[in-house]
């Protein structure tokens, strides 16, 4: 039996076909153009550099090995706090695990800044230790060192296993190990022998995810690590910006690409083993009982308050106060265009530009996300196509995204070049595989009955979309304009290649100024990241409670 | 409702957007970060010409360069200035410039011209160079490297600071006085001394601004911990100007040996599809002009192109202008150019 | 009114509907009734418009369905899983319906709440769907197919995911509300005490296709085959056989050059009482259990030759092993084709 769709609904969804065409199959084929035939002719000299030199592999190992380490030390310190977050009930739960999960929308830059302002040479623990030891020197040497780099990827990534472990290790429950200890084992067996098996799977999820986000950092690596701690991403960077070997390049892109996608092969399989075992029996946390408890859960609390607070409120501090006595000036200098800048307009024009790139980036990403999503979701060989194609972008970089964006579309009819649209485009594009994965499941969920039911009762097929299907996907809808909205304020790697002139955005803009060496554009730059984190959190926040609110839970 | 506030913001972002992209008369200098000119001679410019004068910096001189021939076809101000001849081939290949013979060149000994094509037009000179922190190396007793090859010394381990040449136009100039000192096919090539300068452990910061304000200790006001740092010949004046006592002693020094500099020359050039050529011609007729090139020396420690120009005192009593700097071959740099970064930055930043 | 002509329907290689032919007259309800799979829920699923490649035609009050969408047949739909929207209230979820239909939203509440009372909601109103019990959302599910006045009702399995202790009640009351709302209604259902409660015709599925098509108490009494007899829960069927004991009756020596197949002793036809209907053939048996039932007893007897029988009968004394005579009258007999 052999349905066909109405020519209305073929034309609409060819419209995220020919986006996706246009601005990622494109440009990564004039990638592959360009490392392959440099010069018009199959050159495949640019591979043999990659093969020759050890210093490219050494890049790659690097990358590998500082999202190894990154992993680690991340997998190292979630282990007892998921186990605590799953074991004991205590007041401030679920929002300390909801704030917890703040970094996730917090742009790269601001990250890196934030760092910088409490561990930088002239950062706030500097100053601290100069000031109780009477040093004239910094005691603490972060800057540009792999230290800090790692964490900073702990701090970002901590959230995210936390979570995958937590609920995990609750949807297990906690009957086998109290089994374990009717039958004398011991803490040290009981983590041996009980815990680490049976978590095993939600490890190595989260470890794979880790792994990856690792794998692909580059602003904190670009802005915190210096080209000699060049991952895949920064040598991209470095290869089209600075040395301008377009080819190399591309071809660094290019493997880049194919770790990625065998890295996401395995990541999803690992995923579907986890949603496998995860439909087991749900034990309920218990409240804590003994001192010891109180101790633990306390210092969990601290840990986490230490990691992930401790560097954003020095960079507000950073922001508010120089010389040791209150100075907002750098928020007013934001106001200020002046020819000394680095940056070609105000700053404050890099928050109206966020902003609106956000804002059409959310609109262009939910448009197509939800076409794509109800594509993907209606039976047929489309959909089956479609599925994996609308992934593909969260499988590449961003930095290969932007350069491949001004390699492509700089040439009539698609000269986009050195228009602000490319900007919005790029965000849309890095966003739509976070909108469609939001919309997805509870679109999936909806059972067909319920269109059935609302079309016996006289619904055309429009009046479902909007009665039936769109507000039962209301909160996968709100869940993935949030992604949108702050996938694009925080975007840096494509912006960086495809923002200029007027159209700077917020990261790039703190990137610009925070590299300036001037105290103005380093304070300006901390108040844009004080904003720009604010602008975060408050969209952040904003729709947690609407998602509360709003649409009922399905 | 949400759907219409969607709308109204959507509608609002594009009517912002519309505004924002609207320009009046004005003329766009492309040029790198280290740009610096006082305020009051630009305002003279733009009252006396009635144009607006917008400063648009693109990363270092490297940068600045790529991207303009990125965007060649849809140029992002009108003229360029700060290309200088390390990668002067780089941008004229690509073709993004339209020749504009000014009548103030008249003025300009024709040395500095790279070619007989107008497409770029001389502005500045500038020897790159070592300096050193004067007090440092009284302090410690130390004898000033003599020669490139010195800077192996272990005496001179941990004390240099120097521009990636891949993102720094001073960087590279450094990188090529070596070439001219070691070779590239030598036994002993440029690539050993440099592995050399790795083991003694020499620092490599991204842009001249990184090293000099960031990691020399004379320039970063003692925050840094390098003595040594490759700069500009006219940095040590402009470090007395603009020191506490502006007429007082050295606090640093340049070394210009011969061989052991590298001579910059900055060129400005209207960018093919300016937007404001005639503005463009104007600032490149101003940029040789006396008012401009007076201030050359004390805002990017360099020299005018331009005879006759007034030196400030501070300048008189304090540069030190090398008699044989380095010399590489203008074709050679262009042929090898990338191949020398690619290959430096394979030994160095692994 | 209603008029299901040939239809035919596959689900890829596998046939679901084969050649159906079924009417409904106005006011009546009918039943689809049989096993799950046998294509009871696609044919109600082609008369909603739910189902649209298909062959043959459906024709209402003589106009064919043919391309009209779901949404313009007006006909209601109960779900089996009765498909309330979660995103609404109880209310919003009756209301529905009438909003497409134009109704205002005033108008909308109030029949909204008429409906609800008249299914035992009053004041319900603004519920949780998601807080209802079975039963409730039941009865949701059935004002909200009622609210637009539907042309024909069509209900799939109503009951299907209710308690069996309440379902005969509610069976009951579903079938009042239809009538005092005089509507038609095809309701299908596996559950065959369900069928003759809700009923006035039902029509027996079997893979694809209609075995019987009768009133209620014809069907139990005549069921046409064998199928239909077990479906029904009838079990005292036996091949038809030259030495089997029923060979006293003289419809059963006649069966074989008729062309059937089986017998079906009804157990309305069975008795163990001492004063036999006239007409009764007797037979001696073994009593090989007895279940008791409250109201009465389900018998199995053994025939001699080890044929067993089961009926029920009221309090009896013998115990299981012991030697009973029991009658069965001529009318018990009931002949069944394949």
């Amino acid at each position: 039996m052999r349905r066909y769709l109405p020519p209305g609904e073929y034309l609409l969804y060819t419209l995220p076909l020919v986006f996706l065409g246009l601005f990622y199959i494109y440009p990564l084929l004039s990638i592959f153009d360009i490392s392959l035939r440099p010069a018009g002719l199959l050159d495949l000299s640019a591979f043999l550099r990659l093969i020759e030199s050890d210093y490219y592999l050494g890049t790659l190992l690097f990358t590998i090995y500082q999202a190894a380490l990154s992993t680690a030390f991340t997998l190292l310190l979630a282990l007892p706090l998921a186990y605590v977050f799953a074991r004991y009930r205590f007041r401030g739960k679920s929002i300390l695990l909801s704030l917890a999960s703040l970094p996730f929308v917090l742009p790269t830059v601001v990250v890196a800044l934030a760092f910088a302002a409490l561990l930088g040479s002239k950062g706030l623990l500097n100053d601290l230790l100069r000031t109780l030891f009477t040093l004239e020197y910094s005691p603490l040497q972060l800057e540009r060192t792999l230290t800090i780099i790692i964490i900073v990827h702990v701090f970002y990534n901590l959230a995210i296993a936390l979570r995958i472990i937590t609920g995990y290790w609750a949807s297990i429950g906690f009957e086998t190990e109290e089994a374990a200890r009717c039958l004398g084992a011991g803490a040290l067996a009981i983590w041996r022998d009980i815990r680490l098996p049976l978590i095993r799977p939600a490890l190595l999820s989260a470890g794979a995810l880790v792994f990856i986000f690792c794998f692909t950092s580059f602003g904190v690596v670009l802005i915190l690590g210096g080209i000699r701690f060049a991952t895949l991403e920064v040598q991209i960077y470095y290869q089209a910006v600075s040395i301008f070997n377009l080819s190399l390049a591309a071809a660094l892109s290019l493997v880049q690409i194919l770790s990625m996608l065998a890295m996401m092969v395995v990541y999803t399989q690992k995923q579907k083993k986890l949603h496998l075992t995860m439909a087991s029996s749900r034990a309920l946390a218990r409240p804590v009982r003994s001192a010891r408890e109180v101790l633990v859960v306390l210092s969990c609390i601290a840990l986490i308050a230490l990691l992930l607070f401790t560097p954003l409120l020095a960079l507000v501090f950073r922001s508010l106060f120089a010389a040791g006595r209150f100075d907002a000036s750098a928020y007013a200098e934001l106001l200020v265009k002046t020819r000394a800048s680095l940056l070609f307009v105000a700053p404050i024009e890099s928050v109206a530009n966020s902003l609106r790139y956000a804002i059409l980036a959310t609109a262009g990403a939910l448009t197509l996300g939800l076409i794509t999503a109800f594509m993907v979701q209606r039976p047929g060989r489309l959909a089956k196509l479609a599925d994996p194609l609308f992934m593909l972008p969260l499988a590449t970089s961003a930095v290969t995204l932007g350069f491949g964006f001004i390699v492509a579309l700089d040439e009539p009819p698609l000269n986009l070049r050195s228009s602000w649209l490319i900007i919005p485009i790029s965000h849309t594009l890095v966003a739509l595989p976070f909108v469609i994965r939001s919309i997805l499941p509870s679109l999936r969920a909806i059972p067909p009955s319920l269109r059935e039911a609302a079309a016996v009762l006289g619904a055309n097929p429009p009046q479902r979309l909007l009665t039936i299907d769109l507000p039962l996907v209301g909160r996968g809808i709100v869940v993935g304009a949030t992604f949108a909205f702050t996938v694009s304020m925080g975007e840096f790697g494509a912006s960086l290649f495809v923002a200029q002139r007027e159209s700077v955005t917020m990261p790039v803009a703190i990137y610009r100024l925070f590299g300036d060496p001037g105290l103005v554009s380093y304070r300006q730059a901390l108040a844009l990241s004080v904003i720009l984190m604010l602008v975060c959190t408050i969209g952040f926040l904003l729709i947690e409670r609407l998602r509360v609110a709003g649409v009922g839970e399905f | 409702m949400f759907a219409r506030l969607l709308l109204a913001l959507l509608a609002l972002c594009l009517f912002a957007g519309a505004v924002l992209s609207q320009e009046g008369d004005s003329v766009v200098v492309l040029t790198h970060d280290s740009f610096a000119m006082s305020e009051a001679v630009l305002t003279a410019f733009e009252e006396a010409n009635g144009i607006k004068v917008e400063i648009l910096r693109s990363g270092d001189a490297g940068q600045m360069v790529n991207q303009a021939v990125l965007s060649v076809n849809n140029p992002l101000g009108d003229l360029l200035y700060g290309v200088d001849n390390s990668f002067l081939s780089r941008a004229l290949n690509a073709g993004i410039f339209t020749p504009y013979e000014s009548p103030a060149l008249e003025f300009v000994s024709a040395e500095y011209l790279p070619d007989d094509t107008y497409r770029v037009t001389p502005v500045n000179y500038g020897d790159v160079c070592l300096n050193y922190d004067i007090a440092y190396f009284e302090e410690e007793s130390l004898a000033l490297p003599e020669s490139l090859g010195d800077l192996a010394l272990p005496e001179y381990a941990r004390l240099l600071v120097v521009e990636n040449p891949a993102t720094s136009s001073p960087g590279l100039a450094f990188l090529l006085a070596t070439i001219a000192e070691f070779g590239d096919d030598e036994e002993y090539s440029y690539l050993d001394f440099w592995e050399d300068l790795r083991e003694n452990d020499v620092l490599v910061a991204q842009g001249w601004t990184d090293a000099y304000y960031g990691e020399f200790t004379v320039g970063s006001r003692g925050s840094g911990t390098r003595p040594l740092v490759v700069s500009y010949a006219s940095s040590p004046p402009a470090e007395v100007y603009y020191s506490d006592d502006p007429e007082g002693e050295a606090v640093s020094g340049a070394i210009i040996n011969d061989d052991m500099c590298f001579r910059q020359i900055e060129y400005a050039g209207i960018l093919s599809g300016a937007a404001n050529v005639a503005g463009a011609q104007l600032f490149i007729d101003f940029m040789l002009s006396p008012a401009f090139q007076e201030e050359l020396p004390l805002n990017m420690f360099v020299f005018p192109v331009v005879q006759d120009v007034d030196l400030p005192e501070v300048f008189l009593a304090h540069a030190a202008i090398p008699e044989q700097p380095a010399a590489v071959d203008p074709a050679l740099i262009e042929e090898e150019r990338e191949e020398w970064i690619q290959a430096w930055s394979e030994v160095m930043l692994r | 009114m209603l008029r299901i002509d040939g239809v035919s329907h596959a689900y890829g290689d596998v046939i679901s509907l084969r050649d159906v032919e079924l009417t409904l007259e106005p006011g009546e309800i009918l039943c689809l009734l049989g096993p799950s799979g046998c294509g009871k829920t696609t044919l109600l699923r082609i008369v909603a418009g739910l189902e649209t490649e298909f062959e043959g035609s459906v024709s209402f009050n003589g106009g064919n369905l043919r391309g009209i969408p779901a949404h313009r047949r007006g006909f209601g739909f109960m779900f089996q899983d009765f498909a309330l929207f979660p995103h609404m209230s109880v209310a919003e979820n009756v209301a529905y319906g009438l909003r497409r239909r134009g109704y205002s939203r005033r108008e909308c509440r109030e029949r909204a709440a008429a409906l609800l009372d008249q299914v035992g909601l009053a004041g319900q109103d603004d519920r949780d769907v998601a807080a209802l019990s079975g039963g409730q959302k039941q009865r949701v599910a059935l004002a909200r197919s009622l609210g637009p006045h539907p042309r024909l009702l069509m209900l799939d399995e109503p009951l299907g995911s209710i308690d069996a202790q309440l379902r005969d009640q509610l069976a009951l009351d579903l079938r009042q509300i239809i009538k005092r709302e005089g509507l038609s209604a095809i309701y299908v259902t596996h559950d065959h005490r369900e069928a003759y409660a809700v009923s006035d015709r039902i029509a027996v599925m079997n893979i694809g296709s209609v075995q019987q098509h009768a009133k209620p108490r014809e069907l139990y009494h005549s069921p046409r085959n064998s199928f239909v007899a077990r479906f029904l829960g009838l079990r005292n069927i036996f091949p038809i056989s030259e030495d089997s004991p029923f060979m006293r009756f003289a419809a059963y020596r006649k069966a074989q050059n008729q062309g059937f197949s089986a017998a079906l002793v009804h157990p309305t036809g069975i008795f163990l009482e001492r004063e036999p209907p006239s007409g009764a053939e007797r037979f001696a048996a073994t009593l090989s259990a007895v279940v008791f039932r409250g109201d009465s007893c389900d018998v199995r007897a053994a025939l001699p030759g080890g044929t067993p029988l089961y009926f029920a009968a009221p309090e009896l004394e013998a115990k299981p092993g012991e030697a009973i005579e029991l009658f069965i009258t001529r009318e018990a007999i009931k002949l069944l084709r394949d």
